[in-house]
Parts: structure tokens; C-alpha cells; sequence
């Protein structure tokens, strides 16, 4: 395994890929740097992008940015008290009181070290759990597939904490639009009323550019303040050695929490920042300075937000299931490849899996360089007003659902996302349980199909093999669990 | 209002699913489940939680509600109307007009000077044509140009 890892690394410093890695960190720094652009709306933007990229260098550009915009909402979080993306909001708490008292820098740079360490943590684990789960899933057949994807499909629930009946509504709407097009069994056209256009169904790339990027521009269009905020210089970009030592315990404690979060699939870096920042409080003999700017409050989520990346990363390639709304689309990317994620990546394509990883560890540590070095400029940027930066935006949004098949087709399909997903967030709904199911969808009914068709309509398929039963009986209470909570909260028990 | 409005068009998709679902065939092979399967579950899981929200809204209408500001601004209903005109003005114009076109409409829309939409409009035609013409070889459609 150390020879394929080694391997691996090789392959993802070679002087193209290298560049190309180094250039996709950068631009992911920038949007997670700027305030309403998310890591997902970020690698949705992309995904068309790498579509002329050999699978390695597409597939390592998303991860990349992955990585690196997650690390720079911490810096808007810290200067301004906004963060760049949701995964940094515990990291203001923390980080703006202490920009306050002038030590922005500082701030800054245990965020990026932080970051780093918990990208560390989580792949050593990626490595080491993914090829032993994957050997595991060789034994899969088409019943184990249609539970992993219902497995998936109920994470809806979970995506939708808030309203879980809401994320049910909008999955099932995603996987009606699923089955838009040609039955993957007999051939006939289904949903199509003659068009030409929807015989090769919804394809979910437009669709998730319309409903996570074209959404979030009409969303900020809505803002009456375009303008830019103030933002303070920032001197000094490194703490002191003895203050990354006080932070040493929280952090591999922190890193460990965000990558096991990270595996769950549903729970996504936000949840880990704010448990890992809780834990830090509770295991700190400051617990009472929380809040009021320590260190410690900005180590702690930022070191669990970025574990979180190599977390969601193994389920993701080890069974096809996404750990986050980010690795959705990862899934996506893979799947519209001919690249099906799972047991068969590692036999069929371990070449391909074991330069993810190199190319994973080689982005850690430019994002680490890039955070270090270059927070000053991403500073500025946060200077420029958002009445500039939406056009271009909603400009790469439209090119970039064209770019992927040439089709005027897609690009409607991203304007009616990003209408729906308007009017869906208006209403309480999220855009994620519609991209997953647009995903995973097509995979449960197949393999349901090819099941049934296999032992003669036998239902009893399903529950005599093991795992699939596991995997079922995980799906009823991934359903079950959020609406339990949502009715405790309700009761006021939480 | 927004509840009930949501729970309405729930179960009218689920229904409206529900019957397109009458005209797919039966399964090929008896005993398995046709093409019709999904969709009507699709269609009667829409159904089932709409019914879901009508409840939960009058459960919550008796002990307070709560309304959605469902106002669509002004500027926002503009910047869809340019969105959903972008494709035929980009098979009628082709790319370059239509792309400064919508970018500058949409500097204007966010009330930037006229200057200011022209020139930042010329410069993001021209990075995004390089980038994806001739960096990712997309062709653009070329439209009366042609």
C-alpha cells in the first residue's frame, strides 16, 4: 500500500499537474475568501471546467478547491466577522474578537495551521480506512447497491436538519426528475412529451450549477448593500511556537472529530466546527475566555472543518456514497467520467484512487503555502463590492453549463435550477437532496430492477444478504433520527 | 401562506405524476417492477408529504405561525428575466453580443455607471471567450453571424 501511496504523490507532482493543483488553490482560496461564495457553489462551477482534463487532474482541481476554500472562509470570518463559507463561522467567535484586539494575523495563521494539521489527520485515516472498506465492498451486488443507495438517498433528511419533511419533498422531486428520459431497462422514453431535448434525461451538472450557483446570485441580488465592507491590514501571519503548543491537544482532538463527522454522510463541516469548538471549550482550563478571542476557539473548528474534507472522502470512494453536498458533486464529477466510486475504483482504476490521495496531500500543503503567504492579498480582494464579482458569477454560471455538451439544452436546465432553488430556499428547502437523488436516483432503481429481475420478484433478496439488510436498516434511521430530533426540539427537550 | 402554498403544489405534482405514470407500459417480465415503478413512487411519496406539511401547518397555525416573506424584489425578478432570455439571444446573436449584452444589462441592473458596465462587461466577454474558446476549445454558437 506505502508503494501505491508513494506512487500516488509521484504523480501528483509532476510539473502539469503540480501547477494546475497549485492554480486550482488558489482560486479555491479566493471563493471560500469571499463572502456568499461557498466551497459547493465553487467546485459546481468548476465541475464543467474539468471536463477537457484527463479524469486525474479534473477530479485533484475539484478536490483542491474543496480543500482550500474551506480554509479561506477563515479569513473573512476573522477580518470582517462574515465567514467566507459556513464551515467558518465557529472560527468567528473567536477570530473577529481577536482581529479586534490586533492580532488579525495571528488569527489568521493558526487558522491555516490548524487547517492543515486536521488535513493531515484526515488522510492518514482516508488512506489507511478507504483500500480495507474497499475490499469489503468487492463482495457487493446489485441488492447491496440499491441499499447504498438508499443509504444515500436518505441522507436527504439529514442535509435538511431543519425541516427533514422538506428535504423528503425536494428528494422526491429530484428522483421523479431522475426518471425523466430513457428506462434504463426496456428503453422506452418516459416524461419526455416528444421532446428530443429530455430523452437523455435531466442531466444533474446544469442542474446543480443552476441550484447552487445561479441560485445564490439571485439571492444576492436581493442585498441592498453591494458595496464592499472596511477591512483592517494584516502585519504578522504566524503565532508564536509556544501558542501552536497550548493548541496542540485541541487540535489533533479537533482534527479527529471533524474527520469521524466527515465519514457521516449528512453531517458536513459546519456541524464539526461547532463540535469540536464546544469540545475545546469544555477541555480547556480558559473555558470562560471562549468567545472573548483565544487562539484556541479559532484552532479547534478550523483544524475539524478541514478534516472534514478527507472524512467525506471515504465513504465517498469506498462505497459511492457522499459524505457532504461538496463530494455530491465530486460523485457526480466521477459518474459522468464512466468512473463508478466504490470497490471497483481501487481494482479497476487504483492508479487513478491512490493519485486522489497524492493529490489530496500535495493540495494540504500548497493550500497551507498559499494561506500563509498570500492572506494579505485575500485580504484585499474582500475590498472588492459584489455589484462587480455577480455578473461575472452569473457569466461562468450560463458558459459553464454550455461548455459541458455544447447544449443550449443545459443552459436552460441552469436557469430553471436556479429559479427553482430560489424559490425552494424562499420556502424553506435545500437544493441537495434534489442533486442526490438526481445522483443516486437512477443507481437504486437500476440495481432495484436488476435485483427483482435476478431472483424472479423475490423480495426476500433484500433482506437475506447482510449487508444490504445493514445498509437498510442504517437508511430507516438516517430517515427516522432527524425527524425524532426535529420533534424534540419542538417539545423543547434540546 | 407559504406552507399551504408549498403543500398545494406538493400534492398537485405528486398527483400530476401519479397520472403520467398510467400511460408507461407494464413490465416485461411478470412479477418485477416496469418502468412505471419509481415514478409513481416518486409521485405518491409527493403526495403523502404534502398531505405531511397541510397538517403540520395547521398544527402550527393553532399555536402561532409563521410566514414567509415571499416579496420577489424588483432587481431580482430583472436578473431572471435576463437569465432565461440568455439562450435564444445566444442562438440568435451568438456568443460575444449576447454574453456583453447580459453582463452589461446586469451591471446596470446593480446600478453600476455606464462607463464602468461597458468597459468591466468587454473585459469579462473577453476573459471567458479566451478561457473557454480557446483555453477549453468550446465552440460558441456563432447565431446570425454565421
Amino acid at each position: 500500500m506505502f508503494e501505491h501511496i508513494i506512487q500516488g504523490m509521484l504523480l501528483a507532482m509532476q510539473p502539469k499537474l503540480f501547477l494546475i493543483t497549485l492554480l486550482a488553490v488558489m482560486g479555491g482560496y479566493l471563493i471560500g475568501a469571499l463572502p456568499g461564495l461557498t466551497a459547493t457553489m465553487g467546485v459546481a462551477i468548476l465541475v464543467p471546467l474539468t471536463f477537457n482534463f484527463p479524469p486525474q487532474e479534473g477530479l485533484i482541481v475539484l478536490i483542491a478547491v474543496f480543500i482550500s476554500a474551506i480554509q479561506g472562509g477563515s479569513v473573512p470570518a476573522v477580518l470582517i466577522n462574515t465567514p467566507g463559507t459556513p464551515a467558518a463561522t465557529a472560527t468567528a467567535l473567536d477570530g473577529y474578537p481577536l482581529a479586534t484586539k490586533g492580532f488579525a494575523g495571528k488569527a489568521i495563521g493558526m487558522a491555516q495551521i490548524a487547517s492543515f494539521s486536521g488535513l493531515m489527520i484526515s488522510w492518514l485515516m482516508l488512506v489507511t480506512i478507504a483500500p480495507m472498506l474497499a475490499q469489503i465492498a468487492l463482495t457487493f451486488s446489485t441488492p447491496e447497491y440499491f441499499a447504498i443507495a438508499v443509504f444515500g438517498l436518505t441522507i436527504i433528511a439529514s442535509l435538511s436538519a431543519d425541516s427533514p419533511g422538506k428535504g423528503i419533498i425536494a428528494g422526491l422531486l429530484g428522483l421523479f426528475l431522475a426518471t425523466i428520459g430513457l428506462d434504463p431497462m426496456d428503453g422506452i422514453p418516459r416524461f419526455t412529451f416528444g421532446s428530443e431535448w429530455l430523452m437523455g434525461g435531466i442531466s444533474y451538472v446544469p442542474a446543480l450549477i443552476g441550484l447552487f450557483a445561479l441560485s445564490e446570485v439571485f439571492f444576492a441580488g436581493e442585498e441592498s448593500d453591494l458595496a464592499s465592507p472596511a477591512v483592517q491590514n494584516i502585519r504578522k501571519v504566524l503565532p508564536d511556537p509556544q501558542e501552536i503548543k497550548r493548541c496542540f491537544a485541541s487540535i489533533i482532538r479537533s482534527g479527529f472529530i471533524g474527520t469521524f463527522i466527515g465519514i457521516l454522510p449528512g453531517a458536513g463541516a459546519d456541524i464539526a466546527a461547532f463540535v469540536s469548538y464546544g469540545e475545546a471549550k469544555r477541555w480547556s482550563k480558559n473555558s470562560e475566555k471562549f468567545g472573548t478571542g483565544l487562539l484556541e476557539g479559532v484552532a479547534a473548528p478550523e483544524a475539524a472543518n478541514n478534516a472534514v474534507c478527507g472524512g467525506a472522502m471515504i465513504p465517498l470512494m469506498t462505497l459511492g456514497v457522499p459524505g457532504d453536498a461538496v463530494t455530491a458533486i465530486i460523485l457526480g464529477a466521477l459518474i459522468i467520467r464512466g468512473l463508478r466510486p466504490g470497490p471497483s475504483l481501487f481494482s479497476d482504476q487504483g492508479a487513478l484512487a491512490y493519485t486522489l490521495f497524492g493529490g489530496f496531500l500535495v493540495a494540504s500543503i500548497l493550500t497551507l503555502l498559499v494561506g500563509l503567504s498570500l492572506a494579505k492579498v485575500f485580504a484585499r480582494i474582500l475590498n472588492v463590492p459584489k455589484k462587480y464579482l455577480l455578473p461575472i458569477i452569473f457569466s461562468f454560471c450560463l458558459v459553464g453549463s454550455y461548455a459541458i455538451q455544447s447544449s443550449i439544452f443545459d443552459v436552460y436546465i441552469t436557469i430553471f435550477f436556479g429559479i427553482v432553488g430560489y424559490f425552494m430556499r424562499k420556502f424553506g428547502f435545500q437544493g441537495s437532496p434534489i442533486v442526490l437523488a438526481l445522483i443516486l436516483g437512477p443507481m437504486a432503481e437500476y440495481n432495484f430492477r436488476l435485483s427483482l429481475m435476478s431472483s424472479h420478484g423475490d423480495f426476500s433478496i433484500f433482506i437475506t444478504r447482510p449487508l444490504c439488510l445493514l445498509f437498510l436498516i442504517l437508511s430507516f434511521f438516517s430517515i427516522a433520527i432527524p425527524f425524532w430530533r426535529e420533534n424534540r426540539v419542538k417539545k423543547g427537550r434540546i | 401562506m407559504g406552507d399551504r402554498m408549498v403543500s398545494i403544489i406538493t400534492i398537485a405534482i405528486g398527483l400530476f405524476v401519479i397520472v403520467l405514470t398510467f400511460s408507461l407500459p407494464p413490465p416485461a417480465m411478470k412479477g418485477t417492477p416496469g418502468p412505471a415503478f419509481f415514478p409513481c413512487i416518486a409521485g405518491t411519496g409527493l403526495v403523502c408529504c404534502g398531505l405531511y406539511l397541510w397538517l403540520k401547518r395547521k398544527k402550527i397555525l393553532k399555536n402561532g405561525s409563521s410566514a414567509y416573506p415571499l416579496q420577489l424584489k424588483g432587481r431580482v425578478f430583472k436578473i431572471m428575466v435576463l437569465a432565461a432570455l440568455s439562450p435564444p439571444l445566444l442562438n440568435f446573436f451568438g456568443f460575444l453580443p449576447t454574453c456583453f449584452g447580459t453582463t452589461f444589462f446586469f451591471l446596470k441592473i446593480l446600478q453600476v455607471s455606464y462607463f464602468g458596465a461597458v468597459i468591466i462587461g468587454l473585459v469579462i466577454t473577453m476573459v471567458i471567450y479566451l478561457a473557454f474558446h480557446y483555453g477549453l476549445q468550446v465552440q460558441f454558437p456563432r447565431g446570425i453571424w454565421n
